[in-house]
This record gives structure tokens, sequence and C-alpha cells, in this order.
């Protein structure tokens, strides 16, 4: 059976109608915790189980409720599907709803209806059960329906290995076969001993072999009583045992985790660290000087202005101090200079040191140019240098007077001149600081990422102790005496497989005697006269036993054989490169036509039961024995395909090895829905996104389960998961 | 030693529009405080002096110069300018000095001033400081009048952590 | 083949007819050959993997064993 379309219609967190398309085989559902992967799973569990115990107003959308004007509605959940024959089934479960003054009750009775539309176009109705039956027969529940990562577990239940066998195998024929056999067998006897006690020694001889066969009989009855309780036994300690590791497990899972939650917790205060010592950009705008980011071109107009009023201050002086000059009556040669027509420089320009080492070197080093003794241009740099120590003298009174008359009053212009000296290398700092402030704003903007993205992990590894702790109700003195009871159980058990081995031994005697004795009653009748139709007969049913139970033991074993085969291919592809053994299927030894079926995993010749490895494997090989099971159970006939279901089935699993397990469903030809939160991420300002390109995901089909935004997560009235087809 | 204009300039108290009070009092954290005092009040600015100097260089770069309404009356925080980004607790002299300093230039490179005038006596200097101050006001109050729209007409933009400076450092681009 | 034959088949594979009745079995036989056969372990065999695989079979126990019994003494 495909299904083919799957609607809900407020249910839970899908408000209103939420169709899914799905192909006929991998069809992945990704979304965020929370967002409505398990409520899916959940809706289909619903159309099979039904309400139950659960109240109305833990399934009908609070949001649906809450938005419908009329205060009425239904709710739905309908799956269509098709079967190999080509027929059309649809299955839906519904009911209507209404609320009046704040009270929500059923306005109909929530049914079941199903319906099976030939290709020809004829319909009929069917029964509920029948319907359900179609999409997932019950015996087959149990292996295509899994919430979460433990319900796999149910492979370690003895019973459902064996149903399982009894399922597909042909072996359970055989037991009928035998049990038909059996019966005739006791018939023939009755007859054949009725004419061997005609002779009289010949009956007495018989009464006492056959005394002795019901004594062997009731022997070997109570040897496989104390087998049957020494396996109890076992059991019973190798729980203990089990209880004790799993404890002993838990507590270091416990431990590791919290180990990981506190290295978290450092590395989020380290990043915390890293953002808080950023100031905050207000701050660095006046402390950093940020806010001159963009001021050069601003500078660049002082600059002009202050030079523009400085060239006009200077040209103002000179003309003054020609003036003065002329007034004192300075030695020709200087004033020449004086006079000239550029607006000189300021008389401390060069500085006193600068104009004394131009002048012994003889070398004007701002035009490079020669200054030898003697040339104009020495005695202009000589000049220069005495009219500045000139002016560096203390004046006297008379000077003062004489030069009382300024050529200007104030010196502002100078002041700012000093300003753009000063700032003008500072300004073109500036120019460095846009990429600054954008490198930090870069490196803010990840620290802060991180941190959000740290933050969610610990939120989850705090999850994830939560269930350890609530899983295991162990107090520290629950786990010690548990602890201590393991001791004593890993004695014990040894003991009882000693005891075992005897027993067996027991066992195996008792049936040679039992055989021997057999022989002789065979003999017996087989010399007596008469009732030789009967003997024949007799002897040809004993033959016929023979072979069915043989025919049987065969047929179980190739069973398990094939179903270990299969499983291990399933296996190998789930692990790829990773090496972690074989899947080992076995039966017991011993237990007559019931024998017990362990899984185990064998690696580097040591061999283990599934339940002790660590979690993913464990749930890799579950997962394997499952497929192999739907595989034989399709090639059973008994079955046509069944869809799978799983909600989270590989949480545990590492993000290479769930790519190879999404890998290996996506070839099987079984339709299966995976929910899984892997490829969905969230970002700090509460933005979902894909995790990875859509050609990276795996799935013929993907599906994105999300709510609604906004949302807020404590008014279930505010949800509204919708499905978006990728 | 000759008075500097600069610190005639500084030691002004520059006034903003009364209008615009709410502004400060909404944005900026008056009565003294901290970083840790100003986030616990929802203010984006210690104190009021930093948002007036934001407010001026947001109008300088956008080049948006709004002269103060004649009939609105002025008000102060009656502190002067170099009194500006004194931390107590901190190094001894004003730690503004080189924000006042730039503040300075601006104001001079966007004033007209006959500085050869200024120089030989022939205007007051207390005028040409006045020209300054009334430079400052009016980008201060573009700038103020910008923030009050930004705050108005995006308020969602401005709840970030970066919006201040974002706003500020788009100014030029916005042109 | 249907499930019966199956069956029958499997059983009919086992050595004890080969080492104790000479009986060799290569390829499948129907439920109809094996019905009709002349060797008798084989018929006992047919009849009992009829039964056992029947199990909409509307006959009892008892009638079952006659018909057996009948076959066997025939």
């Amino acid at each position: 059976m495909i299904i083919t379309n799957i609607h809900i219609e407020n249910f839970k967190c899908y408000a209103g109608d939420n169709i899914l398309n799905p192909g006929s085989r991998l069809n992945l559902l990704v979304g965020e915790n929370g967002e409505g992967k398990t409520v899916f799973y959940d809706a289909i569990l619903w159309l099979i189980n039904g309400s139950h115990q659960q109240d109305i107003r833990e399934i009908v959308s609070a949001f649906a409720i809450k938005n419908n004007t009329e205060g009425k509605g239904s709710i739905s959940v309908t799956i269509r599907g098709e079967d190999a024959d080509k027929n059309k089934i649809k299955l839906s479960r519904s009911f209507r709803w209404r609320e009046t003054h704040s009270i929500l009750q059923k306005d109909s009775p929530e049914e079941l209806r199903a319906f099976l539309t030939k290709p020809n176009g004829e319909r009929q109705t069917l029964k509920e059960q029948a319907a359900i039956q179609l999409f997932f027969p019950p015996e087959l529940m149990k292996y295509s329906l899994f919430k979460g990562e433990g319900e796999l577990r149910i492979l370690e239940n003895e019973d459902s290995l064996k149903n399982l066998v009894n399922l597909f195998s042909d072996a359970r024929f055989f037991e009928r076969v035998y049990d038909a056999t059996k019966t005739i067998q006791g018939a023939l006897k009755t007859v054949v001993d009725r004419s061997v006690a005609k002779n009289k020694k010949a009956k007495v001889d018989l009464e006492k072999l056959q005394k002795t066969e019901a004594a062997n009989g009731r022997k070997k009855a109570s040897i496989l009583n104390k087998i049957k309780d020494n396996e109890r036994q076992r059991e019973n300690a190798e729980a203990i045992i089990n209880d004790a590791e799993n404890a002993i497990d838990k507590a270091e899972e416990l431990k590791s985790t919290t180990d990981s939650i506190k290295e978290k917790k450092e590395e989020i205060e380290r990043v915390k660290k890293i953002i808080n010592a950023k100031p905050s950009l207000t701050n660095s705008l006046f402390d950093d000087l940020w806010i001159l980011k963009d001021f050069e071109p601003i500078f660049m107009e002082f600059k002009s202005k202050v030079e523009e009023a400085d060239v006009a201050r200077r040209k103002i002086q000179s003309e003054f101090d020609i003036e003065q000059g002329r007034k004192q009556g300075i030695a020709e040669g200087i004033s020449t200079l004086l006079d000239s027509e550029d607006t000189p420089l300021d008389i401390n320009v060069p500085s006193q040191q600068v104009m004394e080492e131009l002048i012994r070197d003889e070398h004007c080093k701002v035009c490079d140019r020669p200054a030898p003794k003697g040339s104009s241009q020495y005695e202009f740099m000589r000049g220069r240098l005495e009219k500045f120590l000139e002016s560096q003298k203390p004046k006297s009174n008379r000077d003062i007077e004489a030069n009382q008359e300024q050529a200007l009053k104030h010196t502002f212009i100078r002041e700012l001149i000093s300003f753009n000296t000063i700032f003008s290398q500072k300004t073109l700092d500036m120019r460095e600081l846009g990429i600054k402030i954008k490198e930090s704003e870069k490196f803010l903007e990840s620290r802060r990422n991180d941190l959000f993205q740290l933050e969610s992990e610990l939120d989850e590894l705090e999850q994830e102790r939560n269930n350890i702790v609530s899983q295991s109700d162990d107090s520290e003195e629950t786990l010690s005496r548990k602890l201590k009871d393991h001791r004593g159980a890993s004695n014990d058990l040894s003991d009882w497989k000693d005891d075992y081995r005897d027993l067996q031994g027991e066992l195996r005697k008792i049936e040679e005697d039992i055989s021997a004795n057999q022989t002789k009653i065979d003999k017996l009748r087989d010399s007596s006269a008469g009732a030789s139709t009967e003997k024949n007969n007799l002897t040809l049913i004993n033959d016929a036993l023979k072979i069915i139970e043989e025919t049987k033991k065969k047929e179980l074993l190739t069973f398990v054989q094939k179903l270990t085969e299969v499983s291990n291919d399933y296996y190998k592809r789930m692990n790829f490169d990773n090496f972690t053994g074989r899947i080992s299927i076995e039966l017991e030894d011993g237990k007559g036509l019931n024998p017990r079926i362990n899984i185990f995993v064998i690696t580097d010749e040591r061999k283990m039961k599934a339940k002790h490895l660590n979690k993913s494997t464990e749930t890799s090989v579950h997962l394997s024995v499952l497929f192999a099971v739907s595989k034989l159970a399709e090639s059973s006939d008994l079955f046509e395909r069944t869809p799978i279901f799983m909600d989270a089935p590989v949480s545990s699993f590492g993000e290479t090895k769930r790519g190879q397990f999404l890998e290996v469903l996506s070839e099987l030809e079984n339709q299966i829905f995976i929910t899984s939160k892997d490829y969905t991420q969230i970002d700090a300002s509460g933005k979902i996104s894909l995790s990875k390109p859509l050609n990276q995901i795996p799935g013929q089909n993907k599906f994105w389960l999300r709510l609604k935004r906004p949302f807020n997560d404590e008014q279930l009235s505010t949800l509204n998961t919708e499905i978006q087809t990728l | 030693m000759a008075e500097e204009i600069f610190h005639l300039w500084a030691n002004k108290v520059p006034k903003y529009d009364a209008e615009l009070k709410s502004l400060f009092e909404t944005h900026a954290n008056y009565g003294g405080g901290d970083e840790a005092r100003a986030i616990a009040r929802g203010k984006e600015f210690e104190v009021a002096y930093e948002m007036y100097i934001y407010c001026f260089f947001l109008g300088l770069y956008s080049k948006t110069k709004r002269a103060i309404p004649e009939n609105h009356s002025k008000i102060d925080f009656s502190m002067s300018i170099s009194t500006w980004g004194k931390k107590s607790g901190r190094r001894g002299r004003s730690d503004y000095f080189e924000i006042q300093s730039y503040m300075f230039m601006a104001c001079v490179a966007e004033t007209q001033t006959n500085w050869t005038d200024l120089e030989k006596g022939e205007i007051q200097v207390d005028d040409v400081v006045k020209t300054l101050m009334k430079t400052l006001e009016e980008f201060t109050n573009g700038g103020l009048l910008l923030l009050k729209e930004a705050y108005q007409e995006k308020p969602n933009s401005m709840r970030h952590d970066s919006s201040l400076a974002n706003l500020i450092f788009q100014a030029k681009e916005d042109l | 083949m249907t499930r019966e034959e199956k069956v029958l088949n499997s059983l009919l594979q086992h050595p004890l007819l080969k080492d104790k009745y000479g009986l060799s079995m290569e390829s499948q036989v129907t439920l109809d050959q094996a019905m009709n056969s002349e060797k008798r372990i084989i018929k006992l065999l047919a009849l009992l993997s009829q039964k056992a695989t029947n199990i909409h079979s509307n006959k009892s126990d008892k009638e079952f064993l006659r018909e057996i019994m009948k076959e066997l003494n025939s």
C-alpha cells in the first residue's frame, strides 16, 4: 500500500487544511523542534487509534477555535492510498466540534470512515478495522510506527522476534503438521499396543517398558522444568546485571553530559566576555572617536580656510616688516631680500637649529642645492638667522616703544595653524577608521551568532541531561544497591551457567534413555504378532514425524540465516566505512521446537548482545533488522509493503552517519516517512532557514514543517503549522 | 599669554530649541551617572552633552543646518563646552578635548569669517565667537530634527545597539 | 506453487526418504502428484501438509485422522 495523500485538518497545531503529497519512497520531513514534526506523527496515530481518553481540547487546534467566527468547525485526518491492484483506498477519522460559552464539545460522534474504489470505478465501504489493516496490518504495526529511537528496542523483546519468525517463516506450518502427525501417532500406538498385549509375556514386558517410558517422561519433564527455572534465574541475574550496567551507563552518560554542559557554559562565558569587552557602539562613537569617521572633508575645508588666512596674514606682516625695516635702515642686501615679491615665511621657520645646520653644511636641504660660502643663497640663509636672533633679543624700552606699532593686533590665526598642524596627521588616521569600524562590527556580529549557537547547544544539552535524569529514577542509594546486586548477580550467574550445563547433560542422558527405551518398545511391537498393518503404519508415521521435526528445524534455521543476511546487508550500507562488525541472529540450542532467538553483533571475534552496545550502533542494528523484516514480509506474499513512519529515529547519529542512513533509506523501495530536526537552523533573531542547500538534503520528497510567524509558544492559539513542499 | 579663540569658544554654553527638550529627556540620562545607569533607565546617551555632540555631527555630516526659529525659546544644560567630557575617576584633563577641538574646527570651516580683519582688530573676537556658536547651534538643531524624525518614522530600526552609529554613518550617504 | 506444495516439497527433501525409502526427489511435485503417488510415505506427507496448511479446514481432527488412516490402509 502506498500512501498518496495525507490531509490534516485542525489537528493540534495544524490549523486549517494541511496537505502533504508524499512520494513512493523516502519522504523527509524537516523542521525545528516544537514546530509540528511529532504532531504529524501523532495525527497518524490518532487516525489509527482514535481519541480514547484524550480531552477534546488536547486534539482540536486552538488556533482554529480562536479564529473561527462561527464557533464551530471540524477536525479530521485523512490518508489516501493505492494498493498493488490499483484499488484506491481512503481512510478518514473526523468529528465536528462547537464552542459555546467557552465550552468545547463534539458536535458529532467521532467516526472512522473508509472507502475502496476499484479501478473500474466501483466503490465500496470498508469496515473500520479492515481499512486500517490495509495500511497497517496489526502484526506489522509494531514494525512500522516508531516514535523516537527508544521504541526501536522492541526487537529486544524475545517474544517479538519469535512472532516475527512465526509471521514470516514457513516454520509455523511445520508445527501444525507436526501436531497433526503426533495425534495420529498416538492413535496408532494405542492400536499396536493392544495387539502386543495379546501376548502375556509381551504384555508384561510392554507394561514394564511403558512404565519406564512414563517415568522417563516425568523425569524429562522435571528436568525441563528445572531448565526453565534455571533460565528464569539466569534471565533475572542478567536483568540485574544489565540494570546495574545501564545505571552505570546512565551515570556515565550523565557525567559526560554534565561535563559537556560545564564546558559549554565556560565557552559561553568566554564569548560573552569578548562581546562585553567591546564597549557599546554609542560609547565607541565618543571614546574611540568613531564619530569622526567622516570628518576628513570638513577638516580639509578648515585647513584651506586656515591656510588662506595664514597667507594673508603673512603678507600683511611682511609688508609691515618691510616698512619697519626701511624705517630702521637695515642693510641693503637684506632689504633686497625682504623686497622680494613672495610672501616670506615666518622668521622662525625653519627653526634656529635647522638654519644653523644648513649654514654649517653650506647646503639648502629644502631644495637640495648647494649654498657655498659667499653665494647669494648662503647670504640669504645667514641673513635670516641673524634676523631671527635679533628678534629673540630682549628689547630695550626704547625699542619696545618704537615697536609699539604692530602689524596685527591678535594671534588667532597662528592659533588656528597650530590646530592645523596638530590635527593634520590625526585626520589622516581617520581614514582607517572606516575599515576598523566595519571589522569591529563584523567581529561582534559573528561573536553574537556564536553566542546564540552556543546557547541553543546548551539548551539541548540541558534537555538531554533532564531526559537522562528523568529516565532513571535512581537515587545515589539505589545506584549503590544496584552495584552491589550486580556483584551478587554476576556470581550467581556463573553458578547457574554451570547448573545449566549439568542440566543439559541430564537432559541429553534422559533423552538417550527415552530413545533406548523407545527402541525396545518398537522392537517389542515389531516382534509381536498381528496388527501388522498398524505396525507398518506406525513405522511410517514415526518416520513422517522425524522428517517433519527436522525439516522444521531446518526451515527455522534457514529463515534466521536469511534474516541475518538481509539485516547485514542493510547494516553494512548504514555503516559504510566504519566497521562495526556484523549482525548475527542465532537460535539458542536445546529448546526443542521453540528455541530462543538472540541478536548479537560480532566484532573482532567478540560477541555482544545488541543492547550492550553504544546507542547509535544499537539503533542501526535494530533498524537493519527492521528493514530486513519489511523486505521479508513483502517477499512472503503475506503482506503488501506497508509504509513506515519514524519520528526522529536517529538523533543519536552523528551527521555523517545520519546522512548515510538516509541514503540507505532512500534506496529502499519502501515508502518511508522520517522526521528530522537536523536540516533546519534558527538564528539569533528567530529567523529559520535550511541548514543545507536543497540538493544536499536526502530523500526523493522533502517537506518543511514550520509554525507560521509570529507565534507565542506559550499560547496554543497562536500555533499554526504549515507544510511546505521543498 | 594672549587669549585663545578656542578657549573663548569653549567657555560658551551652547543652547538648543526648548521645543526639543523632550527629545533630550527621552534619550539622554540627566543627573550624571554611568553606562549602567543609563542602560537601566533606557537611555541611549549617558549624558545630555553627548547627545548634543552626536546631533551636531549628525547635522554636520548630513549637511543639515537648521536655524532655531526666532519665536522659539532657547535653553541649555548649564555646562560650557570646555566642561564636556570630564568623567570623574578618569584622567584629569577633559577627556573630550579632541572632540571639542574637532567641533571647533568644524565651526571654523563652516563659518564665513574674515580672519585677517579679526587679526587686525577691525572686528571683535566676541562677535566671531558668536557666529561660530551660531554654526554650532544650527547644525545641532538640524541633527536633533533628523534624530526626532528617525525615532518617529522608523522606530524599529532605532531599537538596536548599533542604530545610532548606523544613523550617523549613513548621514554622508543619504545626501 | 501453493503453500501446501511448498511445505510438502520441503519435507520431501529430507535425507530419510532417500536413505530408507530409496526415493530421490529431483523436481518439484504438485499436491495432486503426491496424493496419487504409489509411495505411501509421500502420500502421507501430502495429506499431512494439506491438513496443516489448510487453516480454514472444516474437518475436525477426528475426521482427519480417519481419512488418513483410510488412505494409509488402502
